[in-house]
């Protein structure tokens, strides 16, 4: 014969697992497990110290409360579910400043602003900052060094049909035209990669859905268009950029950072992309030049494959505020920045598109106070 | 330290709930215990122990009362105890307000002001002050025998679910629960779902919703249009309805948890059909609490004349109003439910009687809608300019609202009338109001319940973490 449930005892089982779901989340935090980490960048908070004073002045409770929030464990399991939701309901992002475009394809708000020429710079401003890259340029070539400005693609001329503000717009300037425009006039040495790219058809993407950058494929040519200038104008001698093939699988990383911010519970919707494998040049090989690029995150894609490899030192001057060498950071002084335009054979400033208007970040400022101050 | 934060939800709430599960029966009233003064020291360490010590005073005091039996003596202590409990919130909430109007009097007739009172407002004084009250008055006529053991009336005053934001216990209906309740696992997992259901009200609906009032009332109100004005106040009405009645129904859940039974505090106001039934669905336990201690004290209906009995309701609610916040617009607001009351009462009521339901809902909800202006309004030049705006429909109604923020108002909408149609409202009571469910009904509450609490604090969460893709300076 069959025995009849005991309600209460199921009850008391399922309350009991309620329970101990509260307490597991609660004893993780004293592990070392991490629970699917969020991406994406926020600042730090401090861990916080208790002291009387503060306990009773509330700043205390304040601050622990938050840094409880930020860093528990399974926080991320409710800011996925969450975020999934809310994209689910509302077809919006819960990060800065992305917008979804159809089937998947993400941006940024100030990419599609900056190419409709929403933020555009009166043309006399733009003059004036031309013209502190084209007395950069001066100063640079006096010293014989090479100077460069290298202006990294906007991905939303190419993906325009899938962003409604941008489907039937056609603008009629923008910032990038009055820049391209003044470079011109004033004989700025440039590389434009949002034209080339653009308007160029490759056989593999150049830029990716999810992904806010070039595409690695984009990345690896232009670094070997870098590396074919840089032999052409500069230093024959320099080791050719080389890959030994492309390795096509599921697009990740850098490709699709822009999803990955949404912190989101459904896996990656996007297809394949291209990696080129570089080909360092060989160990025996003498790196002459030394080189100082001052970027933005465009740059890391290059840094980080290893462009270093065809230099004596490379120096990545991250908006002009952060150093990167090798696997170390350090605060960008104008100490520190004088050694290495000293010592760097190129200085390559490279902007994209959309934050060309803040071109530099202060670099041709501190060039001019180095050099004026020098002399 | 608030429900509906990550400290309490993955801290505080699951190791008082595991300490209090496994500890022997005569302990649990002394964990309880502990875990209120942590929860209340936490928000406010100054105040702990004001709160510790009024309590003390009342509970030798009633205690002193219950065994004294002369009137006199009886009736000096009970004013004793009304004195230096009202004094005290009168003190921390009110001086101020009072040396502000004050000061406004004497700067008119140039005479030297009063500097300001360096308080700051004990939370949860307003509440458990009432609670207070009940308990020293249910002793003083003797409805009630005052608890025996002090750390059990501590309890009572100081129990987490209920300190910070009610609903207002009066003590005898809390008393016997206090000393005698029974483990049941039925109540708890009841309790779970309404903390759930209440949780997401608050940050899923009223928080949304919240946020279209304060990008409003961040414009500067000279620029505020007449559209502006009017969907400021919708929103308003269910964000107060659903950040109040979750933080209620959070409340009554946690009770549950703890398997107290704690009085509900709302019953589907908006579908009120007069302000008079209004007040029976809203903040019910204030309500209540102002009928037993106030209203009914002053001669209730059993008045001699209407004028008076229409002076009674009138007080009640300007008092009402007043607790609510040291400020005229509140008042206000107390005289302006206490004025449609009254004139219910008058002859209200009886036209409503002969009018189809909807439209006595339709004039009530219309009357609530335009006193939320007043209790959310703290200048009285904000006031008229409001009223005045609202009512000049400068440019037409255009309302918009991103579809974030659309979307939870018409749940809030949903769920705010739902029970003016067919039996919703009495399945609605009925759900509430359930001790038990089936099995299988259980299985479909957890698992609601569950996606409502992960929601939430997912919400919860992205307040605080809103990431850029990098880090740019």
């Amino acid at each position: 014969m069959k025995k009849p449930f005991n309600k209460n005892k199921i009850l008391n089982r399922l309350w009991f697992f309620l329970l101990f779901l509260g307490i597991i989340s609660f004893a993780i935090q004293f592990t070392q497990f991490t629970i699917w980490p969020l991406r994406g960048y926020s600042k730090e908070l401090n861990h916080v110290e208790f002291s009387w004073k503060s306990y009773f002045n509330g700043t205390y409770q304040i601050q622990k409360e938050s840094y409880l929030t930020r860093y528990l464990k399974t926080a991320p399991i409710f800011a996925r579910a969450y975020n999934e939701y809310f994209f689910r309901l509302f077809h919006k992002a819960k990060a800065n400043n992305i917008y979804i475009g159809d089937d998947w394809v993400l941006n940024e708000y100030f990419y599609i602003e900056s190419y409709l020429g929403n933020d555009l710079l009166d043309k006399n401003k733009v003059d004036s900052m031309v013209e502190k890259v084209k007395s950069t340029q001066l100063t640079i070539s006096g010293l014989n060094k090479q100077f460069l400005y290298v202006v990294t693609p906007n991905k939303t001329e190419f993906f325009k049909d899938f962003f409604d503000e941008t489907k039937h717009a056609v603008p009629s300037n923008n910032n990038y035209k009055q820049f391209i425009k003044a470079f011109n006039d004033k004989g700025i040495k440039y590389i434009d990669f949002n034209h080339y790219f653009n308007h160029t058809k490759f056989d593999y993407p150049v830029f990716t859905k999810g992904g806010i950058h070039w595409s690695q494929y984009a990345a690896a040519l232009a670094a070997d268009s870098i590396i074919k200038y840089i032999r052409h104008e500069i230093d024959s001698t320099i080791y050719p950029f080389e890959s030994n093939n492309i390795e096509v699988k599921q697009a990740e990383k850098v490709d699709i950072d822009v999803w990955a911010s949404m912190n989101l519970l459904i896996p990656n919707p996007y297809g394949n992309a291209a990696y080129p494998i570089w080909k360092n040049p060989p160990a025996e090989v003498p790196k002459k030049l030394n080189m100082l690029v001052i970027s933005d995150s465009f740059f890391w894609q290059l840094y980080s494959s290893g462009f270093e490899n065809w230099f004596q030192n490379l120096y990545f001057n991250y908006y002009n505020q952060l150093i990167y060498q090798k696997d170390q950071s350090k605060d960008k002084t104008m100490q520190n920045l004088k050694e290495m335009l000293d010592q760097c054979d190129i200085i390559i400033v490279m902007s994209t598109e959309a934050k060309i208007k803040d071109a530099g970040w202060g670099f041709f400022d501190d060039v001019k106070t180095i050099y004026q101050t020098s002399n | 330290m608030v429900f509906s934060s990550y400290l309490f939800l993955f801290y505080f709430l699951p190791i008082t709930l595991l300490v209090y599960q496994f500890s022997p029966k005569n302990w649990k009233n002394g964990i309880l215990l502990l875990s209120s003064i942590f929860f209340y020291a936490w928000g406010a360490p100054k105040f702990v122990f004001v709160i510790l010590a009024t309590t003390l005073v009342d509970f030798a005091i009633a205690n002193k009362m219950a065994v004294t039996s002369n009137k006199v003596q009886r009736k000096l202590l009970l004013s004793l105890a009304i004195i230096i409990n009202v004094g005290l919130l009168a003190y921390f909430k009110y001086v101020n307000f009072f040396i502000e109007n004050v000061n406004q009097l004497f700067t008119y007739f140039g005479l030297q002001t009063f500097p300001f009172a360096q308080v700051i407002l004990p939370i949860g004084i307003s509440f458990y002050t009432f609670e207070t009250l009940t308990f020293i008055i249910d002793v003083y006529r003797g409805t009630q025998k005052p608890l025996k053991n002090f750390w059990n009336y501590q309890l009572y005053i100081m129990f987490f679910p209920k300190l910070i934001a009610g609903p207002i216990i009066k003590y005898h209906q809390i008393a016997d629960q206090i000393i005698n309740r029974i483990d049941n696992p039925e109540q708890k997992m009841v309790g779970f779902y309404r903390f759930c259901i209440g949780l997401a009200k608050k940050v899923l609906i009223a928080n949304a919703i919240g946020t279209v009032v304060n990008d409003i009332d961040s414009l500067s109100i000279d620029s505020i249009t007449s559209s502006q004005f009017w969907l400021a106040s919708i929103c308003y009405t269910f964000q107060l309805y659903f950040d109040f009645s979750g933080y209620s129904d959070m409340a009554v859940g946690l009770g549950l948890m703890f398997n107290f039974r704690i009085p509900e505090n709302f019953n589907m106001p908006y579908i009120a059909t007069s302000i008079t039934d209004f007040w029976r669905r809203w903040h019910i336990s204030l309500g209540a609490w102002m009928k037993e201690y106030l209203y009914l004290p002053l001669g209730g209906n059993r008045v001699n004349s209407k004028l008076r009995l229409f002076f009674n309701l009138w007080l009640v609610f300007l008092i009402s109003g007043l607790w609510h916040g040291a400020s005229w617009n509140f008042v206000l607001w107390g005289i302006y439910h206490g004025f449609f009351l009254i004139i219910e009462r008058a002859f209200l009521l009886k036209w409503y009687s002969k009018l189809p339901k909807l439209f006595s809902w339709a004039i009530t909800f219309f009357i609530v809608l335009n006193g939320w202006v007043l209790f959310k309004t703290e200048s009285m030049n904000d006031v008229v300019l409001t009223y005045s705006k609202m009512y000049q429909i400068d440019s037409g109604f255009q309302f918009y609202i991103p579809i974030e923020f659309r979307i939870p108002l018409y749940f809030a909408i949903f769920f705010s009338f739902i029970g003016l149609f067919g039996k919703f409202e009495k399945k609605i009571i009925s759900f509430f109001n359930a001790d038990t469910f089936s099995l299988s009904n259980h299985l479909g509450l957890i698992v609601i319940s569950m996606l409502l609490l992960l929601l939430s604090c997912g919400a919860l969460f992205s307040d605080s973490y809103n990431p850029f893709i990098y880090f740019r300076f």
